[in-house]
């Protein structure tokens, strides 16, 4: 029963855009609209000539791009060519009367053309390029303004295309003004993309600012699938599953399956049948929770396949955490911290929040996953913070604002969408005494991320990899080792240092001295952050130890508790 | 006469170049105060590893025997440890002169072995004055690997000067000839010491070490012995640079005796030792 009637509601999405006949459907989206470009709103470049909303045919037949229009509810606007080509988008389509199966059009400002060749837009090839008949699209698009793309007259809607609005649409020709909201932290040049065209999901701003002419979810092959989870149901996560192919297909059947990688290779959980040939297929499956990524496949298109994103609705126990911070922000790394996912699944953080109970900011509006066993550096200010840490520009997020980390102490909390706590972090520079410009790396993920034995002073920091310090903080009991033995500090090139290894359990501290057979103490390390020490064979004024037996001696203190590891060498030259 | 002023020739030549081993505190019975209680006819004084000038007694002969543990076990090397033992003798010819003899095998992990001989002379000729001078073969080398074996000879001198009250002694070492310097580096050390006379109150004796002219350090001793019984005694000492606290028991008599020392350090632990001598 339930699977009829989510098949049912899920049909309902596609009555707008999208009619079927015997011979396939016509579905059009709308699939990308930039409202607001660089610049003042009647600059060119700027407002005046960079909007452009951006369609594409997934139907199964050619549209045709006669008596195509567009209306805002107030405002309509007649599609039509572009008087003239431009050679700086040579590559695009010109003059096309129809838009095959699978291609995007593009519908540009009329003062486009008129725009510095420096201002272009980065067009995908292939598009179609289109304008309207008036000065701006709309008369110039607002950030909340809505419409529809249809066929017929300034007057009449013979049908309608395709819409982009807040509310249901019935496609009426009206007085009220269409409205669709963009988000309040919309980045003035950033465009708007449907996180799902076959089930109705909001509009997000787009990952690369804007991508005219190129609908990134559609496949190459022309397959497009989309997901949505619903509930978690006896073990097991309702997804809702649609597919469609941009073209005609051949009259076979494609399967399609989901499979877990494990260590042990693919594991078909589920298996069945689609016939997305005169209308898009629409599923309802049931993931089990068994914490694997899932992908769907279609096995007779040449193994196209998609990741399921299961993290909006379900995610495994303590899959995201807080592994590093930088409050102290220097002249050349802004503040920063790291989250990780210690799971099999990706996790998408957008519309996650982070701060504190008085007062938390979104952490991403766009989607972000974070790739399983992965990590992600969330930083004030990601241009300066990857030109110090180039080699991770993939994994940083710059929340639209940022709430400023205390230097000396402070909490910070992670949310996920909806309002869950994920991680309360906490940390007080009386934990750390030697504390200066370091980062704090999380050394133990089975202890509250609020209490001092959870983190250690990183005198590395490792944004977005994972950090020096759990190799050797992440144990139960602390543990001395040195070698080589003998060792020979001669100069020779063999066994010219001693290196001492030390591991030591979350919260526990220790200093390390060399001390000579004699008792006195030779050397004197500093308050131990690292995992491992080299030792050259000389007191602190620099002169050369005697040779014979020397001792490394570890003073451990754990809260008031405290004890000693001693290891003994020898030293000869 | 002649060998008298040999004697005096040698001390002068190594007064001005000083230095000493690398042992924590002395070997023998001077692990039990810290080599600060000598009362030139006590055991301290027979044992084969002080300095001839500090017996004075009217013994002909001695022979004795020593062993040290030293410090707790470690962790990464539980079932080796780092020892010294050794035994020796002295032999007074004339009456007027003392000769000391010793040996000690040093061995650290079972990969470290230090082999050293000792001789020691000291003049009575300028009584109450006593002064002497000594020489230490020493050979170091491992067991382990193809590193070869360092050979090295040591010299010293030393005055002891026993009053009615108390006596006053200074001793000095200084590496002589090697053959690799760096294996030899060890600054020189002079230890003055002053010891009281034995009282109703026991004894006292401090022992103040200064290694190397150049950057000098200074390490500090201060002893106590407490005779429990003419033939029973009880030592106890500490120590500065580096901090240590030793105590010993000893059982002698006229021709024989025993020792048991220990000596804390804070940071390695406790070092064990015990010796016997006897003397005619």
């Amino acid at each position: 029963m339930q699977h009829n009637s989510l098949r049912i509601l899920l049909s309902l999405c596609f009555l707008i855009g999208m009619s079927g006949n015997a011979r396939g459907y016509e579905f059009v989206s709308i699939t990308e609209i930039l409202k607001d470009p660089v610049g003042r709103e009647e600059a060119i470049p700027g407002g005046r000539s960079h909007e452009f909303i951006e369609f594409t045919n997934l139907g199964t037949a050619p549209l045709s791009l006669d008596s195509l229009l567009l209306c805002d509810g107030v405002s309509v606007d007649s599609v039509v060519q572009l008087p003239e080509s431009l050679a700086i988008h040579s590559d695009c389509r010109y003059n096309a009367s129809v838009l095959p199966p699978g291609k995007t059009a593009v519908i540009l400002s009329p003062d486009y053309p008129r725009a510095p060749v420096s201002s272009a837009m980065d067009i995908a090839p292939g598009s179609v390029l289109l304008t309207v008949n008036h000065a701006r699209i709309l008369g110039g698009l607002a950030r909340d303004d809505g419409l529809i793309l249809y066929k017929g007259t300034a007057d009449f809607i013979a049908r309608g295309l395709a819409a982009l609005s807040d509310s249901a649409t019935d496609f009426r020709l009206d007085t009220d003004r269409l409205r669709h909201s963009s988000p309040a932290d919309l980045i003035e040049g950033t465009s708007l993309i449907p996180s799902g065209v076959m089930m109705k999901e909001p509009w997000v701003p787009c990952p690369e600012r804007q991508t005219p002419g190129k609908f990134e979810a559609l496949h190459r092959s022309g397959w497009l699938a989309e997901f949505k989870p619903h509930r978690v149901f006896d073990s097991s996560l309702v997804c809702s599953v649609a597919i469609l192919h941009a073209a005609p297909l051949p009259k076979a059947s494609a399967w399609w399956i989901e499979t877990a990688p494990l260590s042990s290779g693919s594991r078909v959980v589920l298996k069945d049948e689609v016939h997305p040939l005169e209308a898009p297929a629409i599923f309802e499956i049931r993931l089990p929770l068994d914490s694997v990524a899932y992908r769907l496949c279609l096995a007779e298109a040449e193994q196209e396949c998609w990741d399921i994103d299961l993290s909006s609705i379900w995610l495994p126990p303590d899959a995201v955490g807080i592994s590093e911070l930088f409050p102290r922000a220097t002249d050349h790394v802004p503040e920063w911290f790291e989250l990780t996912n210690r799971s099999p699944v990706p996790v998408d953080i957008s519309g996650w929040s982070f701060g504190t109970h008085e007062a938390s900011e979104t952490l991403s509006t766009v989607p972000a996953a974070i790739p399983p066993r992965d990590f992600l550096v969330v930083t004030r200010d990601a241009s300066k913070f990857c030109a110090f840490y180039p080699a991770i520009k993939e994994a940083v997020v710059q929340p639209p604002r940022w709430r400023t980390l205390r230097n000396t102490s402070d909490t910070l909390c992670l949310w996920d969408r909806y309002g869950n706590l994920v991680e309360k972090a906490a940390f007080s520079s009386s934990w750390f005494p030697e504390w200066t410009e370091e980062s704090l790396e999380r050394v133990d993920f089975t202890i509250d991320a609020s209490l001092p034995g959870a983190w250690s002073i990183s005198r590395s920091p490792t944004p977005g990899m994972p950090g020096t310090a759990i190799d050797w903080r992440h144990v139960s009991r602390p543990d001395l080792r040195i070698g080589p033995t003998p060792f020979t500090p001669d100069g020779d090139g063999t066994d010219d240092q001693l290196l001492v290894e030390i591991k030591l359990p979350p919260g526990y501290r220790a200093e390390l001295t060399v001390v000579g057979f004699d008792g006195k103490v030779l050397w004197e390390f500093p308050r131990v952050s690292e995992a491992s020490y080299m030792w050259r064979g000389v007191d602190m004024d620099g002169r050369s130890a005697p040779p014979g037996p020397f001792y490394i001696v570890a003073d451990i203190t754990n809260g008031e508790s405290s004890y000693r590891i001693r290891n003994q060498g020898i030293l000869w030259r | 006469m002649a060998i008298t002023r040999l004697l005096q020739i040698m001390l002068l030549l190594c007064v001005p170049a000083m230095c000493g081993l690398h042992d924590p505190f002395p070997f023998g019975s001077g692990m039990m105060n810290l080599g600060t209680i000598v009362q030139g006819d006590d055991l301290a004084a027979r044992d084969p590893w002080t300095p001839a000038t500090f017996f004075s007694d009217s013994l002909h002969w001695s022979i004795g025997a020593a062993g040290i543990v030293y410090y707790d076990k470690m962790d990464n090397a539980p079932a080796v440890s780092t020892y010294q033992g050794g035994a020796g003798g002295l032999v007074r010819i004339r009456s007027a002169m003392t000769v000391k003899f010793s040996y000690a095998r040093f061995s650290s992990m079972d990969i470290y072995y230090e082999d050293q001989a000792g001789l020691s002379v000291a003049s009575e000729s300028l009584r109450p004055l006593l002064f002497g001078a000594d020489i230490h073969l020493l050979r170091r080398g491992l067991t382990v690997g193809e590193h070869r074996p360092v050979s090295g000879i040591y010299v010293g001198g030393s005055l002891f000067l026993p009053l009615s009250f108390a006596a006053f002694s200074l001793q000095t070492l200084h590496p002589l000839t090697h053959r690799d310097q760096s294996t030899f580096h060890k600054p020189p050390r002079a230890i003055l010491g002053i010891h009281s006379r034995t009282h109703r109150l026991g004894a006292q004796g401090i022992a103040l070490t200064m290694t190397d002219y150049e950057e000098p350090e200074f390490a500090f001793a201060i002893g106590q012995r407490f005779a429990l019984h003419e033939a029973i005694a009880i030592d106890a000492a500490l120590g500065a640079n580096p901090f240590l606290i030793a105590v010993g028991l000893s059982f002698f008599r006229t021709s024989g005796a025993v020792f048991g020392g220990l000596v804390h350090h804070p940071e390695l632990g406790w070092s064990r030792g015990m010796g016997a001598g006897w003397a005619r």
